[in-house]
């Protein structure tokens, strides 16, 4: 149970970071003027993908022996 | 040894929770320091960005960037060699650093801390500039790094891998009653030092210490690319901003985790257990990283000087006998006689804290006026538009904000040593918390 716990957490949190990093690229654009992320947001999935990762490692750590 | 760390009337270890007249003094003179900082600082919001020196470039002849940005290069560079240091140690296992990593995790988190708060400072608006900044930023852009890649993944990441690392030892001294008890139980979070838990801690610290450095030194090769990516800014664009920057860091750091070091050990009562070879390894780490930096300086300024564009050259001039060049030879002389300080310790094989002490505080000096060379200069004297040449100098505003933040810092470092053995605790260390 803990160990699936961490392992759910850093997959979802690498694959947060990976669908933030894609979801803010530009796509398309042409000119640094039309920059913006493609969806506005973007940015918080990438950092929840760190703090989730980060997040794992402290769980494993910490959560009781009924987890194992 | 242990016992010599003991204080009257309390049987927590290295002087934990025993607040001396000399500590108040510390403490009262750290928060009057931060306090004025504060209060340069509402001035600041109040008043807006005007009080302060900065300006902007072209037509206003100055620096927008200014002492701040100048500090996050500075404090964010120092928070690099602390977690390196205590996850190399860790994953290596160097016996001879494994002392003083609590101390260097420390050193990264404070100085992680007050270089974030240096940046927020230097934004006119900064709640604004953070959540714009979850909105609209790219993860792709150096710019994302610098602030959201350092307070978002390698502070909490730090701060988990000081928590979990010392979280044997709050077990220990929760035993202890005393008024941090509580703090004590609330770190210790139910550990019981069972073996299950001792090997899931040893993994979790082996793989938090495996992913640590490279996510440092990404974040930190970002802090460089801000500048080297700049094609527009003699001075600042080139591919060596991103390695440069990590040499420098490496060598600050290293300079202020030993200063610290050898601080601890004279508050504890020039404690064994940090002795000679742990200075020996700082100094070892410190000579190249310190050679490392002076190399990187020379070559950065032979490239400046040799065949470069018109702007490149002005640049050159102005650092070489310009108005930064007292900054400029200043900077190059405490580098150089800091190395020299650590080759001839180098040479006689005799690491004697005083001369790694003072090296160190050479090299840290240098590696300041280094970040200020790096940020000022261009933005005053390479402008490619033909502007006349700006120029920029912090104002009291500015000083008295970043010495509230070194205040903070070290607020926060002492806080912490009264709160929390400093040093790992020994076998005998935890006999005596126990009894």
């Amino acid at each position: 149970m803990r160990r699936t716990i961490t392992v759910t957490l850093v997959v979802a949190g690498l694959a947060l970071m990976v669908i933030g990093m894609l979801a803010a690229a530009p796509w398309g654009a042409e000119s640094v003027a039309d920059g913006d992320p493609t969806f506005t947001g973007a940015p918080i999935l990438f950092v929840l993908g760190i703090g989730s990762v980060i997040g794992a490692a402290l769980l494993y750590e910490l959560l009781p022996d009924r987890f194992e | 040894m242990a016992v010599a760390t003991q204080t009257s009337g309390s049987l927590l270890p290295q002087g934990v929770g025993r607040i001396t007249r000399t500590w108040r003094l510390f403490f009262l003179g750290m928060i009057l320091i931060a306090g004025f900082g504060l209060y340069a600082y509402l001035r600041e919001v109040s008043s807006g960005m005007i009080v302060t020196n900065m300006r902007d470039t072209g037509t206003m002849g100055g620096a927008p960037w200014g002492l701040y940005v100048v500090m996050v290069e500075y404090f964010i560079g120092v928070s690099f060699a602390g977690i390196v240091i205590a996850a190399v140690s860790r994953v290596f296992r160097i016996r001879e650093l494994q002392p003083i990593s609590r101390i260097a995790e420390l050193l990264t988190v404070g100085s992680l801390m007050v270089g974030l708060l240096a940046v927020l400072i230097d934004l006119g608006h900064p709640i604004r500039g953070v959540v714009n900044m979850l909105l609209y930023a790219r993860p792709q852009s150096p710019f994302f790094g610098t602030f959201m890649l350092v307070a978002m993944g390698v502070l909490p990441a730090s701060l988990v891998y000081l928590y979990l690392g010392a979280r044997q030892d709050a077990a220990v001294v929760a035993e202890q009653p005393s008024r941090l008890q509580r703090l004590h139980r609330l770190w210790a979070a139910g550990y019981s030092d069972t073996e299950a838990e001792r090997l899931r801690h040893r993994k979790v610290m082996f793989w938090l210490s495996v992913g640590i450095v490279p996510l440092i030194v990404v974040a930190l090769s970002t802090e460089g690319l801000v500048f080297g990516i700049q094609v527009g800014r003699p001075g600042w664009f080139g591919s060596l901003q991103g390695p440069d920057f990590l040499v420098l860091a490496a060598a600050s750091g290293l300079a202020n985790l030993l200063v610290l070091t050898a601080i601890v050990r004279r508050l504890l009562g020039n404690t064994d257990r940090i002795g000679p070879s742990v200075f020996k390894w700082l100094g070892r780490f410190l000579l190249v990283a310190a050679a490392a930096a002076l190399y990187f300086m020379i070559v950065e300024l032979i490239t400046l000087m040799y065949a470069t564009p018109e702007h490149e050259r002005l640049l050159a001039d102005e650092l070489i006998r310009g108005s930064y060049a007292w900054i400029f030879w200043v900077s190059i002389a405490l580098m150089a006689a800091g190395l020299v300080l650590l080759l001839v310790q180098a040479g006689t094989r005799r690491w004697q804290i005083g001369p790694l002490v003072l090296a160190s505080v050479l090299i840290s000096t240098a590696a300041l006026a280094e970040r200020y060379l790096t940020v000022i200069p261009s933005q005053t004297h390479a402008t490619l538009l033909p502007y006349e040449p700006g120029s920029y100098f912090p104002n009291w505003i500015e000083f008295a904000v970043v010495a509230g933040l070194f205040a903070l810092g070290a607020l926060l470092i002492g806080l912490f040593i009264k709160a929390f053995p400093i040093l790992p605790l020994t076998d005998d260390e935890e006999v005596i918390a126990d009894a």
